[in-house]
C-alpha cells in the first residue's frame, strides 16, 4: 500500500523535478524581479565590455575584461535571484504544504535550483551581442569565448547553490541576500592576487596553492584561458553538490517555522 | 495503550482459533501516542493521546496557544515529536513519504502562491502528487469550493474566505484518506464559513477521516462527531458533545415564570423538573438552558474559551 492506495500513480523523481522547475522558472516572469534583474545585468555587462573594459581601445578582439568582471557582478546579482528561493516559501507558509508532499526535499531543492540557474543562464546568453560585436571588430578565438561562457555559467551555478542553501535558513529575504553576497565574496577571496601575494610572504608554495584552489576565482580564471580542465569542472560540481546537499538537510531539519 | 492493544490482539488470535473469526477493533486512521513538543520553556504539546477512527470528524477544541497547530504539525510530519509516536493508517509515521500520500493538510495560515491563479495553484499541487488528469480534478474541486467563477484570477486578489476555500481544496487534490484542517474558518465571511462546514460534512459522508481544529465551540458542536478539549498541550477529555456535556456540563438551568416572577432551578433532570413545575400549575413560561461546550471547557480548565 503506497501512494497507489490514494489512487495516484507515483511520479519519478525527474518528473517531480520538472514540475517544480516549471513553476519556479515561470514565477520569475510573474514578478518584476526578472525584468529588473535582466536590465541591470545586461546594462552592467555591456558597460564593462564596451567602456570600462575598453573593447574598442584595446585593439584586441577578445572578451577578457568582460568575463573578468562577471564574478563581481554575480556577487551582487546572484543573491538577488537566490534569496527568494526558500525564504519566500517560508514567509508565505507554502513550505508547509510542499513539505507534506509524499517525497523528500531533494526533488524540490533540485527543481528550484535548476530553475534559478536556467534563469541566470538566460541572462548570460542575452549578452551574445557582445560576442557578435568582437567578431565583427576582429578575429577572436571563439573556442576561448565559449569556454569562458561555460565558466561564467558554472560560477553563477556555484553561487546559486550557496544562495539557495542560505535562503533555506531564513524567512527574511534581505538576510538571505546579505548572507549569500558575503559567502560568495568569501568564496572568491582566496583567489585574489592581493591575498595570494600576502600568503606567499609567509606560507610555503604548496600551502598557498592549496588555499588558492579553494577559491572559485582561481578555477574561473583558469577556465577563462580557454582550457577545459577536469579539475575546474570537478571543483564547480563539488561546490554545487555540497551546498545542495546541505540545502536539503537545512529544509528537512526545519520544515516549518 | 499500545501495550493494552497488543494484549488484546494476542487474546484475539487465541480466540480466533477457538471461536472462529473475531472482530478486532478497527485500526485507527490517525493515532497520536503521548506526543510531546517543547519550544524552549513551553511544552506546546504535552503528552497528548488521540485515536481517530475511519470516517470520523474529530474536533480539537481549545483556545489560542492550546497546542492545536503543533499537534497537527506533528501529525503531518512537519514537526518531529520530542517523544511519543504518530501512526497513520497503521502504516507508520508521517516522516515516511509513502505514509504522507494519505494525508491532506490545510494549514492555519493560507499557504498558496499569491502570484498564481486559483487554478494554477491547484494544478501545481495536483501535478506534484501525480494526479491523473490534473486539470479535470482541479476543475471539479474548484466547483466544490465554489471558486469556478474565479479560477483564472490571481489569488492575491481574493478575499480571506475565498483563499480559505482554496486552501481547503489544495488539501484535497490527491484525494487523501485523512484530511487535517487547522482552523479552516479563521477570518472568513459567513457564506464561506457555511460552505466550509458543509463541505466538511460532505467529505465525512464520502468516508474521509477529518481532524478539525477550532476555537469556536458552536462549530465543533455542529460539525464534529467527537470533540477533544485541549489546553496547555494536553487532551483534557474527549467524546461526543453530549458525552462531554454529560460528564462536565453540570446541571441544566430551568427558569419558570409564574405571575410575572421568575424562578431559576439548577437540575440534573430538566425534563422531570419541568413536568413537576407544570404540575403545580400557574406556569406562564419555561426556559431551559442546557450546558454547552463552553460550560464543559470552563469546568475542565476553570477559564473561558474566549479569554
Ligand atoms: N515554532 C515555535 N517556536 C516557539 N514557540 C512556539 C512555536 N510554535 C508554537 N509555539 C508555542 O506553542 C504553544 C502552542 O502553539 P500552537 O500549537 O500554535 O497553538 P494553537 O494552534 O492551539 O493556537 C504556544 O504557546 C505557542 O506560542
Ligand atoms: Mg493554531
Amino acid at each position: 500500500m503506497s501512494s497507489a492506495a490514494a489512487g495516484i500513480p507515483a511520479l519519478t523523481a525527474a518528473q517531480r523535478v520538472a514540475v517544480v522547475f516549471r513553476r519556479e522558472f515561470r514565477s520569475y516572469f510573474q514578478t518584476p524581479l526578472a525584468a529588473v534583474f535582466l536590465v541591470i545585468f545586461l546594462f552592467l555587462a555591456g558597460l564593462f565590455a564596451f567602456n570600462i573594459g575598453g573593447l574598442y581601445e584595446r585593439n584586441q578582439a577578445d572578451l577578457r575584461p568582460f568575463f573578468q568582471f562577471h564574478p563581481w557582478l554575480y556577487v551582487f546579482l546572484v543573491p538577488a535571484v537566490s534569496m527568494r528561493l526558500w525564504a519566500e516559501e517560508r514567509r508565505t507558509g507554502t513550505i508547509e504544504l510542499i513539505m507534506t508532499l509524499p517525497f523528500g526535499a531533494a526533488d524540490l531543492v533540485i527543481g528550484k535550483y535548476l530553475a534559478a540557474w536556467a534563469f541566470t543562464t538566460v541572462a548570460l546568453a542575452l549578452t551574445f551581442p557582445v560576442w557578435i560585436t568582437v567578431s565583427w571588430l576582429g578575429n577572436p578565438d571563439h573556442g576561448t569565448i565559449l569556454v569562458a561562457y561555460l565558466a561564467s555559467a558554472l560560477l553563477a551555478g556555484a553561487f546559486l547553490a550557496v544562495g539557495s542553501c542560505l535562503s533555506a535558513l531564513t524567512k527574511n529575504q534581505v538576510i538571505a541576500f546579505v548572507l549569500c553576497a558575503v559567502a560568495c565574496f568569501v568564496l572568491l577571496l582566496a583567489g585574489f592576487p592581493a591575498v595570494i601575494d600576502f600568503l606567499r610572504g609567509w606560507a610555503p608554495v604548496g600551502v598557498v596553492e592549496g588555499i588558492a584552489s579553494t577559491s572559485a576565482l582561481t578555477h574561473y580564471e583558469s577556465m577563462m584561458r580557454g582550457v577545459v580542465d577536469l579539475r575546474d569542472l570537478l571543483y564547480f560540481a563539488l561546490v554545487i553538490a555540497a551546498f545542495l546537499v546541505i540545502n536539503v538537510f537545512a529544509i528537512d531539519w526545519k520544515k516549518s517555522d | 495503550m499500545g501495550a493494552a492493544c497488543g494484549e488484546f490482539k494476542r487474546a484475539g488470535r487465541r480466540g480466533a482459533r477457538l471461536f472462529g473469526p473475531l472482530r478486532y477493533p478497527p485500526t485507527p486512521l490517525l493515532s497520536l501516542r503521548a506526543i510531546r513538543k517543547q519550544f524552549g520553556p513551553i511544552a506546546a504539546v504535552d503528552g497528548l493521546w488521540l485515536d481517530v477512527a475511519a470516517g470520523e470528524v474529530f474536533g480539537l477544541l481549545g483556545p489560542n496557544g492550546a497546542g492545536k497547530s503543533t499537534t497537527i504539525a506533528m501529525a503531518t510530519g512537519l514537526l518531529v515529536p520530542d517523544s511519543g509516536a504518530v501512526e497513520i493508517l497503521g502504516l507508520g509515521s508521517p516522516s515516511d513519504p509513502k505514509v504522507r500520500a494519505h494525508l491532506g493538510l490545510a494549514p492555519q495560515e493560507i499557504t498558496l502562491y499569491g502570484e498564481l491563479t486559483a487554478r494554477e495553484n491547484l494544478v501545481f499541487f495536483a501535478r506534484l502528487y501525480g494526479v491523473r488528469e490534473p486539470r479535470r480534478r482541479v476543475d471539479e474541486l474548484l466547483a466544490r469550493v465554489e471558486l469556478d467563477g474565479r479560477a483564472n484570477d490571481r489569488i492575491s486578489t481574493f478575499s480571506g474566505g475565498m483563499k480559505r476555500r482554496l486552501n481547503l481544496a489544495a488539501a484535497l487534490v490527491h484525494d487523501p484518506r485523512v484530511v487535517l484542517l487547522d482552523e479552516p474558518t479563521a477570518g472568513v465571511d459567513p457564506q464561506s464559513r457555511a460552505r466550509i462546514l458543509e463541505l466538511v460534512r460532505e467529505l465525512a459522508r464520502e468516508g474521509k477521516t477529518i481532524v478539525y481544529t477550532t476555537h469556536y465551540m458552536e462549530e465543533a458542536a455542529k460539525v464534529c462527531d467527537r470533540v477533544g478539549i485541549v489546553d496547555h498541550g494536553k487532551m483534557l477529555d474527549l467524546g461526543t458533545v453530549s458525552e462531554l456535556i454529560g460528564r462536565h456540563g453540570g446541571r441544566t438551568a430551568v427558569t419558570v415564570e409564574r405571575d410575572g416572577a421568575e424562578e431559576r432551578v439548577l437540575t440534573l433532570d430538566p425534563v422531570g423538573e419541568v413536568s413537576r413545575q407544570l404540575a403545580t400549575g400557574g406556569v406562564t413560561g419555561v426556559r431551559v438552558e442546557r450546558p454547552d461546550l463552553e460550560t464543559v471547557f470552563l469546568s475542565l480548565t476553570g477559564r473561558s474559551l474566549r479569554e
